[in-house]
């Protein structure tokens, strides 16, 4: 799972455009500018890729902060896992 | 007659509301008091007829301040919010502003200046303003709108109070608005169409919800839970909507009508989305920044029978496609689109060189090339500054986008010309899709040996898995025309073109 989530940090990092250092659980859609609702899109698909999952629109929208995109991915990895 | 006292004329005593929603609500009562306080706090302080630039995302913050620059008799100077501090400084260097108002989380881009005020300033107002001379004329200044022009440097477009009335008049008109009506705002309002929602709700004293979520598709769930009667968008919008969120399946009982501008809406997704909601209408209209926003719709009952044509001139604009001579073109002939009205911009900010270019004789000239059909209905065929050049051929890349666009897997295309030195230009089809493979690019390529003389038949197929989109939400042709040159002056070609 740690690997998992490392890889989650990079996708988000790769796409966001930012060092991993400026990244942590706290990290907001509000707070981080050049998180923009297009790089959004953009980050689900990747994820969605990468990780062979389908998110649904409702975790598409509560994906604010960098904390619940690794949640929610989790969530669907689990029950890939079942 | 200043534009802020035409908008809400009618409405300014209403006790109903005018932004509705979940977070930031206010009613038109409310919003008329706090204007005038801020308008009169900002003439103290500036005068009148002072540059102030306004940095903002859509919500309770930009509305007041927008609406008090201009009522206090000065200029409002629009950018997009998340404008690179590079674009800024310049923009910033070009005018001459007495003031920044900004949204507090992009104060940091404009830490360096004075006079610099955020939603701070709103709450600290003394509560009571005095009458201030909000008498204008009509040729004075209300907003410079920084937009990006071809060339990647941005233009500023000045618009006067009665620009922005004469457009505000003509789109109720056509789209019929009452106060009945709520719109789903999910274009930012310093984007020309987005402004024209705020400006033609005030008017009619209907109302607004303001989308703030990371995710488009949540329009779906507040279109529902406010009972929205329209809901406006780009093409970019509905492609996502119909991609990412199931729109088509969606009922949205509310909802009276769709508008959709800002670029070409392949026919594949208008007659998807017409076919899906066929008990609701649906507005395609084009226009300009310089138009203050628009200039054409097609009547909804005609969609499917002048599919893809942006219609005809709104009222009060007298739109024509001409030759190279200023002659009306003939049925089937190819033409630049040309608009006379009270809506087109005064000129370019201190730019009299490119404002002469575009401006003749109070004609703008779009820079769009079109056709007509016999009963005068316009379909866009291309820009003129984006004609392909190749092997004596002059190749617009709309009818190649075109037929690409009809293949399934396939969500958006940009063609375009690549320096070769046989051809002059190489026609290269930059193609979006889910799966690229080689196999896909050799059915792309025979489709359009199938269809098109060999000349149009693009030279290579690039797959890109995301569009680059511009702050308008527009596909970013300059971005992705500089993407393309910098991978092919390493030679070959990739397959896939990955967005940096």
């Amino acid at each position: 799972m740690e690997n998992q989530m490392n890889r989650i940090k990079e996708i988000f990092c790769e796409i966001v455009g930012v060092d991993e250092s400026e990244v942590d659980d706290n990290t907001s859609y509000q707070s981080l500018e050049p998180w923009d609702s297009l790089k959004h899109l953009a980050i689900v698909s990747r994820l969605e890729e990468e990780f062979d999952i389908d998110i649904e629109m409702d975790d598409i929208i509560a994906m604010e902060t960098f904390k619940k995109i690794k949640e929610l991915v989790g969530k669907y990895l689990d029950k890939e896992g079942d | 007659m200043n534009v802020v006292d035409y908008f809400l004329e009618n409405s300014q005593k209403l006790d109903k509301m005018c932004v509705a929603g979940t977070k930031e609500t206010i009613t038109y009562k409310e919003l008329w008091e706090r204007v005038n306080y801020l308008a009169s706090y900002i003439h103290d302080k500036f005068g009148r007829e002072k540059e102030i630039l306004l940095l903002s995302d859509n919500n309770l913050f930009f509305i007041l301040s927008y609406l008090a620059i201009m009522k206090s008799g000065n200029i409002v100077v629009l950018v997009e919010s998340r404008i690179t501090e590079k674009q800024l400084v310049s923009i910033i260097k070009r005018c001459s502003l007495s003031a920044i108002f900004t949204q507090e989380i992009y104060k940091k881009k404009v830490a360096a200046y004075e006079n610099v005020f955020t939603e701070t300033l709103l709450e600290s107002l003394p509560e009571k303003g005095h009458d201030i001379e909000s008498e204008i004329k009509d040729d004075d200044i209300a907003v410079i709108i920084f937009t990006s022009g071809s060339t990647g440097e941005k233009k500023g477009v000045i618009l006067t109070h009665k620009n922005i009335r004469a457009n505000t008049e003509s789109i109720i008109e056509y789209q019929e608005l009452t106060d009945k009506d709520r719109i789903e705002v999910a274009l930012p309002f310093f984007y020309c169409f987005g402004a024209s929602l705020l400006h033609t709700h005030l008017r009619v004293g209907g109302s607004m919800v303001l989308n703030k979520s990371i995710f488009l598709g949540s329009v779906i769930k507040e279109i529902n839970e406010y009972k929205c009667t329209g809901f406006a968008g780009v093409p970019a919008t509905y492609q996502i909507l119909i991609s990412r969120a199931n729109f088509l399946e969606q009922k949205l009982p509310s909802i009276r009508y769709f508008a959709q501008a800002g670029g070409k809406l392949p026919n594949k997704f208008i007659a998807m989305i017409t076919e899906a909601f066929s008990d609701k209408s649906f507005f395609v209209m084009y226009g300009a920044t310089e138009a203050t926003a628009r200039l054409s719709y097609l009547e909804p009952h005609l969609v499917k029978k002048k599919l893809g044509s942006i219609g005809k001139g709104i009222p009060g604009v007298t739109l024509e496609v001409l030759n190279e001579n200023d002659v009306q073109i003939k049925p089937g002939e190819v033409g630049e689109i040309t608009a006379i009205g009270e809506n087109i911009m005064k000129g370019y900010y201190k730019d009299t060189e490119e404002t002469n270019r575009i401006l003749k004789n109070r004609r703008y000239y779009t820079g769009d090339l079109a056709t007509v059909d016999d009963d005068g209905f316009i379909y866009v065929v291309g820009r003129s500054k984006n004609i392909i050049k190749s092997a004596g051929y002059r190749i617009s890349p709309n009818e190649i986008e075109d037929v690409i666009l009809e293949l399934e897997g396939v969500s958006a295309c940009v063609v375009l010309g690549l320096p070769d030195e046989i051809m002059g230009e190489a026609v290269v089809a930059v193609v979006e899709t889910k799966e690229p493979n080689e196999k896909f690019k050799d059915e792309i390529i025979s489709e359009c040996n199938r269809i098109l003389p060999s000349y149009k038949v693009p030279k290579n197929i690039v797959f890109i898995k995301n569009m680059p989109l511009n702050s308008s939400r527009k596909i970013d042709r300059f971005q992705i025309k500089e993407m393309m040159m910098s991978v092919y002056k390493n030679g070959e070609i990739p397959l896939e073109l990955k967005v940096k």
